[in-house]
């Protein structure tokens, strides 16, 4: 009999199913609403722009970025594409995670006060290209289950919850947020923690593949750079397809993002880094973004229906110790090469196929069984329902 | 291989768009497993088997359009990396068990989705092709080529067969590529050989010389078929290092010119011949083919037979004859051969007309149609004394006794006639038959579409028709072929419990004939290369395709 998830989500019903009982709180539930994932648009450019908000402790203000390249004037620049590998830039392992939340329903407790419970599916993979066979390869996968619970619970109850999730196998994590953490927005500060975790796990996907090998080519993160552990790790980029977009690129005088769109098809950006002043708030954002270097690379000519910036992607490279490279004309030329090399086939029609590596799409499908599925998060309402009120 | 030493193929696969069934499941195959259309698989989940033959394969990638693989074209030496790829088998399941409690009990049920699928064993085959009943007899209808090498032999329940369950086979296909003719003859070996003195086998050569010598050894027999005979019967079926043909076996040949035989081949085997006063119950038989849409013929037909004496064996006319007003004579007039029926009818059609209340047109009608069928030298005044009447053969037969009757350099309203005799006797027998002298017969006859064809009523086809009706449960099979089974009659083919098409043409096969066979099925019968077969049988839920020797005898020229 093929594995399925739903065992164990009878055993997560039953487990929060009955300690809500006890605490006498009740569940309205949301039945067959969406994933919540799936009613959100670009995350990525979100995330980009939370991430420079932090860091500038201003979210109204835009970035500037300067560029760290002065040994060439054109605007772009042609990346030359040679035949063969070259073995000191090959792009070796992919990262890619992804979530799926579900807001499962209200908790109401006897005193009238309210609360939610979201569940969220994580999972993280590290797929490898095989130059031998040129096909690409699951390495590494890992898959987390998280309960977010809002809801004034004591403190004897978290803990048993939170004990009695952890013992099931496979483990299932619960995190218990306070009122102050949701504010009013329940769902997207419990997506913002799911997102967070994704990250995490992101990472240690990412250690493991790079201790499979240490000495061996470049992790690509999908995405932007945006923990510190990514930019510790050693040879490691982010390739995003979304990106922020309240960017200043100073440059003899200034230009907005959208000068990228004369770029041509396997052509970059100068090397930039973002001007953050030291009277910035500091944070773990500030400090990311300090250490990252970039460039836009355009892997692939939109369509004509398509905004002008797609099949632009932004690499983000992390600096060494001294924040200086002295070779980053040719490390980003390598770079691009290595990525132009590697993005085809193309994903089209997808969504967003002009700008997908097709490394990341191949993570994306090996992705997708390993999450809960819609119909295994309704079977946990279900079981939910039929737990605490015998239905 | 897997743990358990069996070949591992890939695993099953459904989507929420491609189910699983109780007949049919897909599984992925794994990238060096090797598999091939129509080879017997089995998904093996805890207790639970299911066994079927691979029916599609087809290859996915995940471009969502032929443009998307297009567009990569456009890259200077093609893209470095290869598309997420997979090949996907659909299987029609043939049988699915369950083992419990030691035994094995038939569970029909879907395969779930990434369920271990495999090679099918041997044993797993024959379970599939006898649905799960073991079987002591059995005729070999052939042999299942597979992948891995090891070649498995078909078995047909006989029951199914030679009745009484189901009965008859039939076999379409091209000429020549389909080797029709040649399988008929495998199959009636085979069941020879399983039962030697069983049967009375009546086969009719239609075309050259090429059932004429089956009685004679094959000198064209390769290793792969000496394989397969060997695989079927065993080493000593090669006596003396070759194989047996078929024996005691009698040709009958119609008469030629001067009482020589009228046939391609240079045998003199024992001639045959019609008086008039032999078949004058079955002229009707002789009109087959001519267009009675009023029934004037038939009806003249049964004059004849009606009043056929018996005693001086001869047609008695008799009735008054008007001559002119008021001048009424008795008109009497006996005749008894083929030449005095011609010239009575040349001389006396008043008389006939009157008598019969035929009219004039008709009278001449019949007397030209009767001319030109009675042309041939088969249609004789006396048959001399080595000349033999069909019917009689037919009836005097007896088991173990092959019958090959040639028809080939006959004409067809001839040759229509000479079959419709034929049947008519074993349609006769058929109705006088007791417990005591039961008897069965294989009857061997090609082109059925010019003796039952689908959209002409005629003697013949209902006499054919009665057989394939009732013939199962008394032993009488047919064994019939032609190259269109859309222009064969549906109740032969209906009745046909052993279907077998040999490779078939692609306008053929789009005819409702063939309307149950599936889009790969089809494209598979338009494929299939000389001694191969797809075949459909009672016992089996989906079809086998079949390879078959090259009959054990002496074919002349190119012939298969």
């Amino acid at each position: 009999m093929p594995y399925t998830k739903l065992g164990s989500i009878d055993q997560i019903a039953e487990v929060i199913g009955r300690h809500l009982k006890e605490e006498d709180i009740s569940v309205v539930l949301f039945g067959d609403s969406p994933i919540e994932e799936e009613t959100r648009p670009d995350i990525d450019m979100i995330d980009d722009n939370n991430q420079i908000g932090r860091a500038l402790g201003d979210f109204r203000r835009t970035i500037e970025a300067i560029p760290i390249e002065n040994n060439w004037n054109t605007e772009f620049r042609k990346i030359n594409i040679n035949e063969g590998l070259n073995n000191e830039y090959l792009l070796n392992y992919f990262i890619d995670g992804s979530i799926r939340t579900k807001y499962l329903g209200e908790l109401i407790t006897s005193n009238g006060s309210g609360g939610a419970l979201m569940l969220a599916s994580i999972g993280a993979i590290a797929v490898k290209i095989d130059y031998g066979s040129n096909k690409v390869l699951p390495v590494i996968t890992k898959s987390k289950l998280y309960v977010y619970m809002i809801s004034n619970l004591s403190d004897t109850t978290k803990e048993r919850i939170k004990n009695e999730l952890g013992k099931l196998n496979p483990p299932v994590n619960v995190e218990f947020l306070t009122q102050e953490e949701t504010q009013e927005n329940i769902r997207g500060a419990a997506g913002g923690k799911a997102r967070n975790e994704m990250h995490n796990t992101e990472i240690e996907v990412a250690k493991v593949a790079r201790s499979i090998n240490p000495d061996l080519g470049w992790i690509v993160i999908d995405g932007a750079l945006r923990k510190k552990e990514f930019i510790e790790l050693d040879r490691a980029i982010g390739v995003a397809k979304s990106f922020g977009q309240k960017v200043i690129f100073k440059e003899g005088g200034t230009k907005t993002i959208s000068y990228l769109a004369g770029m041509k098809k396997g052509e970059r950006s100068k090397v930039y880094r973002y001007k953050i002043l030291s009277s910035n708030n500091e944070s773990d954002e500030k400090d990311t973004l300090e250490r990252i270097a970039f460039w836009y690379l355009r892997i692939r000519e939109p369509p004509p229906e398509m905004i002008p910036l797609g099949g632009i992607v932004k690499v983000d490279l992390s600096l060494k110790e001294n924040n200086e490279f002295n070779n980053i004309t040719e490390i980003a030329d390598n770079l691009s090469e290595s990525i132009l090399k590697i993005a085809d086939p193309s994903i089209f029609p997808r969504p967003r196929w002009p700008s997908f590596l097709y490394p990341i799409r191949v993570a994306e499908e090996y992705l997708e069984p390993i999450l809960y599925s819609r119909e295994e998060f309704l079977r946990l309402g279900i079981s939910l329902k039929r737990v605490m009120y015998n239905v | 291989m897997s743990e358990n030493g069996r070949i591992f193929l890939g695993k099953t696969t459904t989507t929420n768009q491609i189910a699983s069934t109780v007949d049919e499941f897909y599984f992925w195959i794994k990238e060096d497993a090797e598999v091939q259309p129509y080879d017997f698989v089995t998904a093996i989940d805890g207790n639970f088997y299911s066994i079927g033959t691979v029916v599609e394969i087809a290859n996915y990638t995940d471009a969502m359009s032929h443009l998307s693989n297009r567009i990569i074209s456009d890259i200077p030496g093609g893209p470095l990396l290869d598309r997420l790829s997979t090949t996907v088998a659909k299987v029609d399941v043939f049988y699915s068990y369950q083992i419990k409690e030691g035994k094995k009990q038939e569970k029909i049920y879907p395969v779930e989705s990434g369920v271990d699928v495999f090679v099918s064993t041997k044993e797993e085959i024959l379970e599939a092709l006898n649905a799960g009943q073991s079987q002591n007899q059995y005729f070999p209808a052939g042999i299942i080529s597979r992948s891995i090498g090891e070649e498995v032999i078909v078995p047909l329940q006989p029951e199914y067969l030679v009745g009484p369950e189901a009965g008859h086979m039939n076999v379409s296909g091209i000429s020549g590529l389909a080797t029709k003719t040649s399988y008929m003859m495998f199959l009636l070996y085979t069941i020879n050989k399983k039962y030697p003195d069983k049967y009375i086998n009546i086969i009719f050569n239609v075309k050259s010389a090429d059932l004429m010598n089956i009685d004679v050894k094959s000198d064209d027999l390769d290793e792969d078929d000496k394989k397969i005979y060997k695989l079927i019967f065993g080493d000593e079926i090669f006596r003396n290092g070759s194989l047996e043909p078929f024996n005691n076996v009698q040709y009958y040949q119609p008469r030629g010119e001067n009482g020589n035989p009228l046939s391609y081949s240079n045998r003199r085997g024992i001639i045959y011949a019609f008086q008039l006063s032999d078949v004058y119950q079955d002229l009707d038989l002789l009109f087959s083919d001519v267009r009675d849409e009023y029934h004037t013929a038939e009806s003249f037909a049964r004059f004849v037979a009606r009043d056929w004496n018996e005693k001086s064996n001869c047609w008695e006319i008799r009735g008054i004859s008007q001559r002119g007003r008021g001048n009424n004579q008795l008109f009497s007039k006996d005749i008894s051969t083929w030449k005095e029926l011609l010239d009575l009818l040349d001389n006396f059609t008043d008389e006939i007309s009157r008598i019969y209340g035929l009219a004039l047109s008709t009278v001449s009608r019949i007397k030209r149609e009767l001319g030109r069928l009675t042309e041939s030298p088969i249609f004789v005044s006396q048959r001399n004394r080595n000349e033999v009447f069909l019917r009689e053969v037919i009836r005097n037969s007896t088991p173990g006794q092959t019958i090959v009757i040639d028809i080939a350099k006959l004409k067809k309203p001839e040759q229509t006639f000479v079959v419709g005799e034929v049947f008519r006797e074993l349609g006769n027998i058929l109705n006088l038959e007791t417990e005591e002298n039961h008897r069965n017969a294989i009857i061997v006859v090609d082109e059925l579409n010019t003796l039952a064809p689908a959209k002409q009523e005629s003697p013949l086809k209902e006499q054919l028709i009665e057989i394939a009706r009732k013939g199962r449960s008394n032993g009488f099979i047919i064994f019939g072929a032609e190259q269109f089974a859309s222009e064969v009659d549906n109740q032969i083919i209906g009745n046909s419990s052993l279907r077998v098409l040999g490779r078939t043409s692609a306008m053929e096969i789009s005819s409702s004939a063939y309307s149950n066979y599936s889009r790969q099925e089809k494209n598979t019968i338009m494929m299939l290369r000389k001694g191969e077969m797809l075949i459909s049988y009672p016992t089996f839920r989906s079809n086998v395709k079949i390879r078959f020797p090259k009959p054990p005898y002496k074919i002349l020229g190119r012939n298969r």
